[in-house]
Formats: C-alpha cells, structure tokens, sequence
C-alpha cells in the first residue's frame, strides 16, 4: 500500500509544530505588563451607590526601583510612589473591577492582593459575608489574604499605607500582618476567617486605624495613659488601633481585634485581650509582658512569656449545659527588673503574679465576650462538640444559644525558665 | 486483537494503573461526596466502602480463578454464546463510554474554571481527546508503562499537598466523631462501592497477565493503595475544612492546595496541583477510552482495535457536550456514575462469573 501520510521523524516533527502553533495564541494568554496588580483592597459603605471600593495598585517600576524592596529608595519617594489608587462606587466588588477597567490600560489581576480592608462602619451595617463570598467564589483572590477593619474609612486607612522600610507595599503587609511573635492582633487570613464563622466558632479581624498623633505634644494633652488601672497601665496592649502613643511618619497601625459574630461585626478589643485571644486559641508565640513589681508598685518587672503547649480545654455536659476549664500552660523568661530584690533566688513570688494577672486577664476577656459579644470567639464550640456523637445532637444542643451563660473557669501554669545574662541583681546601676 | 499474546503486563503497572483509576476522583469530587454522605465521619465511610469492596473483589476473584487468561468477555462468551458475550461487552463498553465522556467533560470544566478561563471547552477538551487518541494509537503497553512512571510521581504529588495542610488542619474538625450517622448510611455505602467502579478494567486484563496469581495480588495490592490514598484524602480534608463548609468545596484537594503557606517562599503549591492533576487525567482517560475501545473490538470480533479510536474520539468528545453545565456533570458523577457504577463492576459481573462457574463444570478449562 502506497504510503499517504508522513511517518516516523516527519510525522513527530510535524506534530510538534503544529502544537507550537496551537500553544503560542492560547485564549488565556495574558503578558506580565498587560495587568494591573491590585495589593490591597477597601471595601466601604458607597454614598451613590451599595460600595465604595477602593484598590490600592501596585507600580512595578517604583517597586522595582527601590532595590527589592529593601529601604534604600526611601519607600517609593524618590523614584515615584510604590502604590496608588483607585476609589470607585460600585453595586459590587466585580461590578467595580468592570468599571476601573474602563480607565485602566491594564486588566485588574487580584492575585496578588496581600490584604482585604472593611471600613467598620460596613462590617457593622451590612455585614462582610456577601462581599466574601465573592471573594471566596472567585479564583483571583487567594486564601491567605490579610482581613482588616479600619475603624474610619477604608479608602483612609489604604491611602496612608506608606511604609518606610519597604519599598513594596506588598512585602510591607506579608511582614506586619503575618509576623507570628505580634501578639496584639491577630494573624487573621481569609481562610481562616471565613471557616471560623462556623457551627462551633466566630470570626475576629485585625483592627486597624490611623494614628491620631502627630506631634508628641498631642500625645501629653490627651493624657491616653490616665485612664487605665494599675495594672493595664504597665501594660503595652491595652490600646486599640489608632488609640496608640506614637508619633510616626507612617499613619496607619494596628492593634486589637474586630470581633464578628457571624459576618457581622459586634465589637472591638484591645492588645491584650487579642494576646488573650490568642492564648486560648493556642498559636501564641511570644511577647513581653509587663507586670507590677510585687514589692514595689511603681516599678516594673518584664518578661518574655512564651505558650509551652496549646491550652487544655475540658468541657462536661450537665444535661443541657456545658462547663468548661481552661488550663494555660506558659513558661517565660526574665527579661527586666526595675527595683532591687533579688528576684533571681524567689522566681516563685513573681510566677505567682504574673499566673494571676494572665488568670484574671484571661477570664475577664471570655466575660467580655460572653456578655457583651456573645460570640465564641475562642472557639469553645470546637470542644463542646466533641462531646457529642453525631452531628444532629451537637445542632440539637444549640450551643450559640449557651454560650453566653456557660460558666468558664481558668488557671494557669506558669514557670519562670531563664533570667538573662544576669543571675543575681546586686544594686547599684 | 493485534498484538495482544505477545504482550505481558507486570504487575507493578497492573497496581499502577488500578491506583490512577480508583484514585483519580480524588482530585475531583472524592472527599466532597464522602463528607456529603457522612458529614465529619466521611474517612470512616470511605473506609467502610473499601472494605466492602476488598471483600467483594476477594468473592470476585475467587470466581475467575478456573478462567486462567481469559477476560469478562471471553467468560461471557464460553458460558453464554455469541449472546452473552455481545451483551457483556457492551454492558462494559457502555460503562467505559458514559466514565471517559463525563469524566472529559469534568476535567475541561475544572481546568476552565482553576486555570483557563477564557479558552472555549471545545479547545481544551480538543487537547485531551488528542492525548487520548495518541495514546490508544501507541496501545496498551504504552499506556501501561506510562501509569507505572506517572503514578508515583502523581503519588508524591498528592502526599506533598496534604503534608504542606498540615499546618492548616484541626483535629476538633473531625468530632463530632460519627459526623451525619444514620443507617441509611449501610445502603449508600453498597452504593458508593461505584467509587471503586474502575475494577471493571481489572477483569479485561487477565490476558496480558502471567497467570491467576498476578491478576489476584494486583487486584488486592491495587484496592488497599487506593483505599490509602482515598482515606488518608478525605481524614485530611475533614481536618482540613470545617463541615459543613467542607460541602462547598468545588475542588477539595485544590482548594487544599491553595491554602498552603509555608512562610514567604513556598506559596501557590497549587501549581503543583495542577501539574499532577492534568497529568493524572490524561492517562486516567487515556486508559478508559483505550479499554472502551479494546472492549468493543473484542465483542465485535474485530482483529484490529485502532480504526475505531478516530470514531469513538468523536463519539467520546460530542458525548461530553452533552450536559448543559457543570452542575450537570457533577450530578451526573456524583449522583449517578458513583452511585450506579457498582451494578456493572460487582454485580453484573458477578452474575456472570457465578453463571460460569455453574454451567462450565468441566476440567480443563485453566488450560483452555
């Protein structure tokens, strides 16, 4: 049979052209400089219309050129700003990318988006769940971007994003947002916000703000420090965002917690109770702490306390309620004395200070949210249905509707490990 | 079929290609279904389900041992004539039809919807239909040799995305521990034996195997690797995502995949996930459609299997334009493949493997 079609080399070289042909013009193709990278979004309460969606867009020359984000380009100034941006009101977050499109050169591409901002006046009105759904539907947004609410505006919050060490606004968010030793806020990704609004858990958010303060001046006249008792005045989390005593080039900070119950938001906390939060939760890491001296209450002893293991939460069943005992177990080190006793030979009198500053701390903060949230931010839920056996019993339990009245009972363990480079504090300087 | 004596499968490729069969549901739909059955008890459904298949397989298998060498359809054909062996044949080219243009269709949505979004179904799915005509066009030892190098590359793979979830999964997500327990739970699980639907490969394959032996310890060692691969997939994406949220997942492994974050330079493993997704559709389809085509000619009583690879591509990618839209499909797999898949691989051929041990009494027929 006379052959018709090319065989061996011929053929294989043949279909391989064809296929580079088939390749080059693919449908989906799209060139690096053709997008537009967005690295955060804000979402907010529109006037003319449903939302006001802000994108603050990422430049890739002035990030470029400010050496790899490092700081040597002075954060964007020199060589142009590292980011701008663009507000627009919307009936919707994709109806929105529909019409900066309209003044773009380049298509919006979300994939690069490090974080999410709420103004707090949307998350308290309308709820975030729509707008994250969205979000979770679509395959541009990944998992682990930042949630934020800004206490004002967040068109605000994102145009004072100008940090000063990073040239790439991008890098700045990942470091701030994700650092696991901040301990004042939580380190809160999509993922893990939206599968904590669940049967058995709530949702919380990292607050931000802007700094209130620019002269240090202003920081004496408001007096912020005057408010607080003994002991939260020795401590360093009892700001929320925008409440703190610092006076920066850069605005924008965050501290504290947005708390949700379901999607909607309900309230607010301060550092401490976010380091509380996390406590009970079990991924804190480690901060300093800053305690009243036992013989002394005008001086100071810090530490650096550290969670040896995740929190031991029992729970009984008393027929139709629950009781729950947490048990912390932390250890620490002793980073700083202010008076003069030897702490180094009797660790145990400032163990026991400390065990029942975080015991109260703690039990304070699940009262908190019990009675004025009433939402199980601490995720109690996870426990209280392992005691039961299937499904359809723990939803029969209700255990939203407990929550509120379920007694909470804390302790904690706490050891004192190292004392520095100094054993033994003789006086002097 | 051409060639076919003189070609002899090992069976680490038999494994191989049993693993990629059963397990490929598993980048698609898997552990959705078994949470949709069992709530956050769905590793231990899977594991009932396995084990009710090992048990039947073992029942199976047991019943061909006097058929030494001979497939479905050759059973078919000494017990039940011409008759039997047209009907047994198309029972299982059928099968094999309705799995590779549902399963195209699926793998074309997936891949339009995670990495192509603007390219016409028909473009991409021209693509897949053009590695399943390639590799039926190379044959059976081609697409054999191919599951036993790919599979363990797929393997590692999959085991890396669900190592690298482990920072995000919780234990509390698997209580409450019987997760939605009913007792209807013991019919859906005879049900859900189709997940292992695939076996039905198995009983083409005794003629290029070295004996009885072979086929039976690649059967087995086939089962239990799937069904590691199965349970340990659906323990880690119920610890993973917390039901009943777990019910939305469209991709669970992928979605999986994307949430993997190991500081700052280890990030969109999902890319991984692709690699090892597409190239566990080529040859998991490749192979269906190369079996569907060999099933045919071997009832028609055809010498050659190739010219009809061209016709059944056709019929094969006109057939997965069928359903209207994705949730279609997804019905169609989840809802009826994986839940009527078992009357074909355990009980029709069940029947007829009884039937043959009851009316071929006489001795040699190993040897025949």
């Amino acid at each position: 049979m006379k052959k018709i079609l090319p065989t061996g080399k011929l053929a294989h070289l043949l279909i391989l052209l064809s296929t580079l042909v088939m390749f080059y013009g693919c449908y989906d193709m799209r060139e690096v400089d053709s997008l537009a990278y967005p690295l955060a979004v804000g979402l907010d309460m529109g006037e003319t219309d449903i939302l006001r969606l802000t994108l603050q867009l990422a430049s890739p020359l002035a990030i470029g050129a400010g050496g790899g984000g490092q700081s040597g380009g002075g954060g964007g100034g020199g060589q142009g700003e590292s980011s701008s941006f663009i507000t627009i009101e919307t009936p919707s977050l994709y109806s929105g990318l529909n019409l900066i499109n309209n003044i773009l050169s380049k298509q919006i591409e979300m994939s690069h988006a490090k974080a999410i901002v709420f103004s707090r006046k949307l998350a308290e009105t309308g709820g975030v769940g729509k707008y994250l759904h969205a979000i979770i539907r679509g395959r541009e947004f990944r998992p682990d971007i930042f949630v934020l609410v800004s206490n004002g505006p967040a068109e605000d919050y994102l145009k004072n994003v100008k940090p000063i060490l990073e040239s790439n606004p991008s890098k700045y968010y990942e470091l701030l947002l994700g650092k696991s030793f901040a301990a004042f806020y939580p380190n809160m990704r999509l993922s893990d916000f939206y599968n904590n609004d669940s049967d058995f858990s709530q949702p919380v958010a990292i607050l931000a703000d802007l700094s209130k303060y620019n002269e240090t001046e202003e920081i004496r006249n408001s007096k912020s420090t005057d408010v607080f008792g003994l002991e939260e005045r020795y401590s360093a989390g009892r700001f929320t965002a925008g409440d703190i005593p610092i006076v920066a080039k850069q605005k924008n900070e965050v501290m504290g917690m947005a708390v949700f119950k379901s999607d909607r938001m309900v309230g607010t906390t301060n550092g401490v109770e976010a380091v509380c939060h996390h406590l009970l939760r079990g991924d804190y890491k480690y901060s300093y702490w800053t305690i009243p001296d036992p013989y002394d209450v005008n001086k100071i002893i810090v530490l650096n306390i550290q969670q040896r293991k995740r929190p031991d939460i029992k729970v009984k069943l008393h027929g139709d309620s629950a009781s729950i005992n947490v048990r912390l177990d932390l250890e620490g080190d002793l980073i700083a004395t202010q008076s003069h006793f030897e702490y180094e030979s009797d660790l145990g009198i400032v163990e026991r200070v400390t065990k029942e500053l975080i015991r109260k701390q703690t039990a304070a903060f699940i009262k908190k949210t019990q009675d004025e949230f009433d939402s199980d931010i601490c995720g109690f839920g996870r426990y209280v249905k392992g005691q039961f056996l299937t499904w359809d019993s723990w939803k029969k339990f209700d255990w939203f509707g407990k929550y509120k009245n379920t007694p909470v009972n804390v302790s904690v363990d706490f050891k004192i490990r190292r004392t520095g480079l100094i054993i033994k504090a003789v006086g002097g300087i | 079929m051409e060639m076919q004596n003189r070609i002899i499968l090992g069976k680490w490729e038999t494994v191989a290609a049993l693993v990629n069969l059963i397990c490929t549901k598993i980048f698609l739909y898997f552990t959705r279904m078994m949470v949709e059955d069992a709530g956050t008890a769905g590793w231990m459904f899977t594991i009932f389900i396995g084990l009710l298949a090992f048990f039947l397989f073992f029942i199976l298998i047991k019943l061909m041992r006097r058929f030494e060498g001979k497939d479905i359809i050759d059973i078919a054909e000494k017990t039940g004539g011409h008759f039997l062996k047209i009907v047994a044949g198309l029972v299982v080219t059928a099968t094999l039809f309705y799995i590779s243009s549902t399963v195209l269709r699926e793998f074309v949505e997936d891949i339009k919807t995670v990495t192509l979004p603007i390219s016409p179904v028909s473009y991409i799915m021209f693509f897949f239909i053009l590695g399943m005509v390639a590799g039926s066009f190379l044959g059976i030892e081609a697409i054999m040799r191919l599951q036993a190098i790919v599979v363990p590359v797929i393997a590692v793979g999959y085991i890396a995305i669900l190592a690298g979830a482990i920072p995000k999964m919780d234990f509390s997500y698997m209580l409450p521990i019987f997760g939605t327990a009913k007792l209807s739970l013991i019919g859906t699980g005879i049900l859900r034996l189709s997940v292992f639907g695939e076996l039905l490969v198995l009983f083409l394959l005794p003629p290029f195997l070295r004996g009885y032996d072979n086929l039976r310890k690649a059967g087995y060692a086939g089962i239990i690797l799937s069904l590691l691969f199965l349970a340990s997939g659906s323990l880690a994406y119920i610890l993973t995502f917390p039901y009943p949220k777990s019910l939305e997942s469209f991709l669970p492994i992928y979605q999986m995949a994307r949430l993997i974050n190991l500081g700052r330079f280890f990030e969109r493993i999902e890319s991984i996930f692709v690699f090892i997704w597409a190239m566990a559709a080529f040859i998991y389809l490749t192979a269906v459609f190369y079996f569907m085509v060999y099933a045919f000619a071997k009832t028609a009583g055809l010498k050659y299997a190739r010219p009809l690879i061209l016709p059944f591509a056709v019929l094969v990618y006109c057939a997965a334009f069928i359903p209207k839209n994705i949730m279609e499909v997804i019905t169609l797999d989840t809802y009826f493949l994986n839940k009527t898949a078992w009357l074909v691989t355990f009980l029709f051929i069940g029947i007829i493997l009884i039937a043959a041990n009851i009316f071929n009494t006489g001795k040699g027929d190993a040897k025949e």
